[in-house]
């Protein structure tokens, strides 16, 4: 009996199963419906921003055109909003837009990127409250259900579609007596089940794969090859897992049923239950201190700044005389004093803030530590990060927004202090956003870990089956 | 009667004991109810803090008010104040949406500013596999334990051949059913009472503002009925099937879709049919329709020169300077009102594709219970989307009135000559309203819920009327065809 000539049964008895091809065609349709959604998702999100960037030259343009008229004698359209000052230039008015393009694979991983921020207005008042304003407008009840996504069916559906076709790879034969005859012949349990098992999982990890290379295909994702290589590896890893796991159960020579409920077991505790339960436990061990505690703060600190405004201008001076550039106005005016509140009143909130994102740390580390005992758990984080849209991109977007708020103070504050006014000149030279975006490299590196851990589970799995195969033989 | 009634027990104790030999269902019961036990002292451990947080501070923001120093009353417009969004005292076990929805709302002249800091933007993608409140244990755990605790309970018999026997005996069909429900529900009921038992005490001992009883016997109720709706599934699955095997893979199967895909599949359906505009069209919007109407900053804007007219012409006056009262603070009033009127608009315009949303859900609660019973669910505990609305539109009442308080205070009691130079006295602080949230009364999120109300009368009725009708057929299920 060749490896053939099990495929080949294989095949038949398949497809002689009516309820095993309607779960499949099944699956194929989720699969379809999924990409479909996403890569809507990806194509909302890439047309924000695009009107986002629009956004940008359209203000400046009309800011050049408001600094021209003056130029030529106008008056400005109105003195609140005269565009020659550095904080109305510098300010919300001549605001810059930073955005940040979807991850090559949106379109397969919605991840975090539809509750995270992906473009922020930065202007000279951008601090790190700006940073803790509510994304979009969407609708709570849809952000609380998630996204119907590959991975979502990936995570989720696909492990019990692989139990579904294989929790009774062995036990059957057993049960219909064609065990004893299979091993007869000149072939172990172990090839049987191996031939068996590579069959299936051929035919469902080859849809996925299909499935996701269409979206790729569809969404230009084909220019990070080395994001798509990561995606089809940890898909089938995890594929990979549950067959053989399924695999492992069979080889100990229990019924179907028994084999039925514990496989269905293992994935309620893997990938529902531990993940819920690691959520309760990262929160009650590490709470975060209460925002209220941070919005609270940040009041106090601007009801105390814009008191003390002159005294804080003075240490102000003192600390940043690079900001000052030797040219500050005899008599300090309102806009330097507003400026030194301003400046205040930032500096306490990055340490309010900064509190917070230490105790966030921890229980991130914590979260990160316990992510080994699901498998699940290590395939979204490789999934989403390999998407593009996974925690550490937008942690190093943030990061880059806030470097770039810093700059375009720098632009503008100087001439605050000193109380000059701008002129059509700096328009050429004002900071413009540039996104250094993640590099291959880097995603695989940060895969690198959970991946190895995934491939560890298989082997584990996969010696156990392979130990309990040996033991199995037709008289059973 | 009686008899019908000691052989239904007897069934149910046959069942009971079945699943007390089973070792798997005596395991999965222990740890939902674990699970259960665990969700609520956590959840109930983080609300607490929270409170105490939030009282506290809200405390706080109050006395800063009132504790202003004498003050231009503009200047006070912009000093504005906060409000915390206080969870209802159930939250603790269904949080709904709260974690999707701001927490807290910076009130201000000029501007409605969005609530912010929502909970779920500062936790980690693991977010998105759900959190363990009991809630969700009650909701997505426990119909799997009913499904693993009776799969079986007819098909076995089938399989062992005591069914032809217990029929012999002259149990009736319906009675064996009606056991075998009684006995699924044992378990189910086992899981659920701890669950229950530990909120009651929670909620009987914790101090604080206390849920009304009615709210408590909403979500018992909804649970259930939930509950009861999957052993009669469970029971009719079990009994129309030939195998057990057969029988456990549909349950599961139809778990699966009820409860693991239907919610991603309503709101990606919801999303599809009414689209949400993204933040920057939303903003965009707000300022395109501001800018339409006039610019209060700008002296020369004809909607204020109309204004100003108006005025000159009522008091019989040249010049704004000679009116009895304060123009600055007469411009301030009304472009408060405009301003405030059209974000208004904007935003209940969102909120409406919010609610068309929620409807699609609500259509396929028909065909997903497990829908159904979360909506009502967060409706009974107070978490559900109307709530937050509620805090929202409420607080932006409070917003308006304070302001445009402190507009009349500038129009009536401050001189337009050297107008930034004058105060208002302190006292004057004290005397503003305190913000009270009102939450929407259980009776009105209840009849605001035909769907989720008859999708679980559904799901009750519709798994009864199949065993009533499908009585006769008991004895003969797996005898036409050769089981698979």
């Amino acid at each position: 009996m060749t490896a053939r000539t099990v495929l080949r049964n294989e095949w038949r008895l398949l497809m002689a199963d009516r309820a095993l091809r309607v779960v499949l065609g099944l699956f194929a349709v989720l699969l379809v419906y999924a990409l479909a959604n996403g890569v809507v998702w990806m194509r909302f999100q890439a047309r924000t921003v695009e009107a986002v960037q629009a956004g940008n030259v359209e203000r400046t343009r009309a800011i050049a055109e408001e600094l021209a008229a003056i130029e030529n004698g106008a008056e400005p359209a109105s003195r609140f909003a005269d565009p020659r000052a550095p904080n109305v230039l510098g300010g919300p008015r001549g605001s810059h837009t930073a955005v940040l393009e979807p991850g090559p694979l949106t379109a397969l991983a919605v991840g975090q990127s539809d509750l995270l921020p992906y473009y922020y207005d930065v202007n000279i008042y951008t601090n790190e409250s700006s940073f803790q304003q509510n994304g979009e407008v969407e609708n709570p009840l849809n952000l609380m259900v998630g996204r119907f996504d590959l991975a979502f069916v990936v995570i989720y559906l696909l492990p019990l579609l692989v139990l579904a076709v294989s929790f009774n790879v062995l036990s059957e034969e057993r049960e219909q007596g064609t065990l004893a005859l299979t091993l007869s012949q000149p072939v172990s349990a172990r090839r049987v089940v191996a031939a068996k098992l590579s069959f299936r999982a051929l035919l469902v990890v080859g849809m996925v794969l299909a499935v996701s290379l269409l979206g790729i295909l569809v969404t230009g994702g084909f220019s990070s090859p080395g994001r798509v290589l990561l995606w089809c590896a940890t898909v089938v890893a995890y594929a990979l897992f549950w067959f053989v796991l399924a695999a492992w159960v069979n080889s100990l020579r229990r019924s179907s049923a028994w084999n039925a409920t514990v496989l269905v077991g293992a994935w309620l505790v893997l990938v529902v239950v531990l993940p819920a339960a690691i959520n309760i436990a990262s929160g009650l061990l590490h709470p975060l201190p209460s925002r209220v505690q941070m919005v609270t703060a940040q009041r106090e600190a601007s009801n105390e700044a814009v008191n003390r405004r002159s005294e804080l201008l003075a240490r102000y001076l003192e600390d940043h005389p690079e900001m000052a550039g030797g040219v500050v106005a005899e008599e300090p005016g309102l806009g330097a004093l507003a400026w030194a509140a301003t400046d205040a009143v930032n500096r306490r909130l990055e340490e309010v803030t900064s509190e917070h994102d230490a105790r966030r740390a921890e229980q991130i580390a914590l979260v990160r530590r316990y992510r080994f005992l699901s498998p699940a758990l290590l395939a979204q984080e490789v999934l989403i990060d390999a998407a593009g849209t996974g925690d550490a991109r937008f942690a190093g977007f943030q990061s880059q927004v806030r470097a770039f708020a810093e700059q375009w103070r720098e632009f503008f504050v100087p001439a605050i202090l000193a109380s000059e006014q701008m002129d059509a000149s700096v328009l050429p030279d004002l900071p413009r956003f540039r996104l250094e975006d993640e590099e291959g490299a880097d995603v695989a590196r940060r895969a690198g870990v959970p991946l190895t851990v995934l491939g560890a589970l298989l082997v584990l799995a996969g010696v156990g089956a392979g130990v309990g195969l040996g033991r199995v033989r037709g008289a059973d | 009667m009686g008899r019908t009634m000691s052989n239904i027990l007897l069934i149910a104790r046959r069942q009971v004991g079945a699943m007390r030999e089973d070792r798997y269902v005596v395991f999965l019961l222990g740890l939902v109810a674990a699970l259960g036990i665990v969700s609520v002292l956590g959840a109930r451990h983080h609300a607490a803090s929270e409170a105490e947080q939030r009282a506290r501070y809200q405390a706080l923001v109050d006395r800063q008010w009132a504790e202003q120093p004498d003050r231009h009353p503009h200047r006070v417009i912009h000093y504005g104040f906060l409000v915390f969004r206080e969870e209802a005292p159930l939250a603790f076990f269904d949080p709904g949406v709260g974690a999707w929805a701001g927490t807290s709302l910076f009130l201000e002249g000029h501007r409605q500013n969005s609530a912010s800091f929502g909970d779920a933007r500062h936790a980690t993608a693991l977010l998105s596999f759900g959190r363990l409140t009991p809630a969700a244990v009650l909701g997505l755990l426990l119909p799997l334990l009913v499904v693993a605790a009776g799969f079986a309970s007819v098909s076995r018999e089938r399989e062992q051949g005591t069914l032809p026997l217990l029929l012999a005996q002259g149990a009736t069909p319906a009675q064996i059913m009606a056991g075998k429900a009684l006995g699924i529900g044992t378990a189910a009921v086992a899981a659920a009472l701890p669950i229950g038992l530990i909120t009651a005490a929670f909620v009987a001992t914790g101090g604080g503002e206390q849920p009304s009883i009615a709210r408590m016997l909403a979500l018992a109720a909804t649970y259930a009925a939930y509950l009861a709706g999957w052993v009669l599934l469970t029971v009719w699955v079990s009994s129309r099937r030939a195998s057990s095997r057969a029988a456990l893979a549909q349950l599961v199967a139809i778990w699966v879709v009820l409860c693991v895909a239907a919610p991603r599949l309503g709101a990606s359906l919801a999303n599809a049919l009414h689209p949400i505009p993204s933040r920057a069209q939303f903003t965009a919007g707000v300022e395109e329709a501001q800018r339409q109407v006039g610019d209060s900053h700008n002296p020369d804007d004809p909607f204020f020169r109309a204004l100003r007219d108006e005025y000159l012409a009522r008091y019989q006056v040249a010049s704004v300077e000679e009116l009895p009262v304060n123009w600055a603070g007469v411009v301030s009033r009304k472009g408060e009102e405009v301003t405030s009127r059209i974000s208004e608009e904007q935003q209940l315009e969102l909120l409406a594709l919010h609610r068309r949303q929620d409807r699609v859900m609500a259509w396929l609660g028909l065909l997903s219970p497990h829908l159904a019973a979360r909506d009502l669910s967060m409706a009974a505990a107070g978490t559900g989307p109307e709530a937050m609305e509620a805090f929202r539109a409420q607080a932006e009442a409070h917003r308006y009135d304070i302001i445009q308080r402190l507009n009349d205070l500038h129009i009536h009691e401050i001189h337009h000559e050297n107008d930034r130079a004058q105060r208002i006295a302190r006292q004057e602080w004290a005397r503003f309203p305190v913000f009270r949230q009102d939450p929407p009364s259980l009776r009105r999120v209840l009849a605001d819920r035909p769907l989720p109300l008859t999708a679980l009368g559904l799901w009750i009725a519709l798994p009864l009327a199949a065993l009533g009708l499908g009585r006769k057929r008991l004895p003969r299920v797996g005898m036409d065809r050769p089981s698979r």
